[in-house]
């Protein structure tokens, strides 16, 4: 029976040591993990909160063409998209003490530049003017203009420009919330659970407001897709 | 040779917008605007209404009670500032006034009009009264029209104690024509 004695220190050791191992291994595996962009963001965050001003900057790098872009497609006027993007990073860059990593700083950040956009938009609601960007040639733009110009033998200049402004149009005539889904969902590239927690409502009305913003954008652009 | 779809959906359309996307160049000027918004963020002082409220309604909980302590001292003082030396002021003036004797030489008057109580004025000789040490000195400037004789002191109402209230509001002094310091500033006093 002495062996039995010796059995428990020995299971205990043993426990003991299996922690010890993963106690050593587990922060490495950890930190060899690939981060998430949401982990990356919100450590850049982190350092920006920390009084690490230079650090946000490499924030307005990653996103201020996808913020730009969501700016400028709700307001369709690139002057104007351009300062409320600023304003939006600027808003970004007061209020990140607050910002306390709940959500991710891309839904954060988005959140702010629609907001500041349909603030924008209320403001100016009975003087407005569209001023368009330049559209950059894409394999799959440029498909849309073959077809479009083979169906009208316009020329490809004057073509674009039509386009851009019945484009436009057409966008500006939907209502600001099915304007913000249209843009955040077939522009962006937005899912329906980020597009739902940008504009703080269900995913179901999202698809909903979808369905009918793409049926009235559709018989705006009647001529063009027929 | 790659065939062309003859018919374009909604989706290939909206396709056109990911493409509108501004230049290089644009990209520099933007960082570059945006540095100087945010340079001007960091130094840009919180003006001191701004910060108010944030102070009061803080969610540390210290800085709350240590605002009300605040507030009410500053009430305090305010209330103490207002109350205190107009109301001695008036006081000294009323009692000084009460214990004169009769006017004898009518160089200076003064009249006290009463409110509800005390329906005549009453003329008091104010060369007679200043004979204890003066407690109460006003300066005397001249109207602006020159056949004025009166000069007016009010006393606002909150400031006169409760209990003399009704005796009076208003002390005018009237200055005879042919005294030397007709016309001119001169000092009373009490």
């Amino acid at each position: 029976m002495p062996y039995l004695r010796l059995i428990f220190p020995v299971i205990d050791l043993a426990f003991k040591f299996v922690s010890f191992v993963k106690s050593i291994t587990q922060p490495l595996t950890g930190t060899s993990q690939v981060l998430s962009e949401k982990d990356a963001d919100w450590l850049t965050v982190q350092r920006v909160q920390a009084g690490d001003v230079a650090a946000f900057d490499e924030l307005v790098i990653k996103y201020r063409e996808r913020i730009y872009s969501v700016v400028y497609n709700l307001i369709s006027n690139k002057e104007d998209a351009s300062d409320l993007s600023q304003e939006a990073f600027i808003k970004a860059f007061r209020s990140i003490a607050r910002f306390k990593g709940k959500s991710s700083f891309f839904t954060w950040l988005y959140r702010i530049a629609v907001n500041t956009s349909l603030t924008f938009l209320k403001k100016n609601r009975y003087r407005r003017f569209l001023s368009y960007e330049n559209i950059t040639e894409e394999t799959g733009s440029s498909d849309v203009l073959e077809v479009l110009a083979a169906k009208t033998s316009t020329e490809k200049p004057t073509l674009i420009k039509e386009l851009q402004h019945k484009l436009n149009e057409a966008l500006q005539s939907l209502s600001v919330k099915h304007r913000t889904v249209i843009v955040l969902f077939e522009i962006d590239n937005l899912s329906h659970q980020e597009i739902a927690e940008i504009m703080n409502c269900s995913v179901g009305t999202v698809r909903s407001r979808l369905h009918y913003a793409k049926k009235q954008l559709q018989s705006e652009l009647q001529d063009l897709l027929d | 040779m790659s065939k062309q779809p003859s018919k374009l959906n909604l989706e290939q359309l909206l396709d056109l917008k990911r493409a509108e996307k501004p230049t290089d160049e644009f990209w520099d000027g933007f960082q570059k605007e945006f540095r100087q918004r945010q340079l001007q963020t960091l130094i840009e002082k919180e003006s001191v209404w701004s910060r108010i409220p944030r102070l009061l309604f803080a969610p540390s909980g210290v800085l709350l009670p240590l605002s009300g302590v605040a507030v009410a001292l500053f009430v305090l003082v305010i209330n103490f500032r207002e109350t205190t030396p107009l109301h001695n002021e008036y006081y000294q003036a009323a009692t000084l006034i009460q214990a004169a004797s009769p006017p004898s030489v009518a160089e200076v008057e003064v009249e006290i009009h009463t409110i509800d109580l005390v329906e005549e004025p009453t003329d008091i000789a104010l060369a007679s009264a200043i004979s204890p040490p003066a407690s109460f000195v006003m300066d005397l400037i001249p109207n602006d029209e020159p056949e004025s004789l009166s000069y007016t002191r009010e006393f606002p109402t909150s400031t006169i104690p409760a209990e003399h209230r009704a005796v009076s509001a208003l002390v005018s002094y009237t200055i005879a024509r042919d005294t030397p310091t007709f016309g001119r500033p001169q000092t009373i006093g009490f």
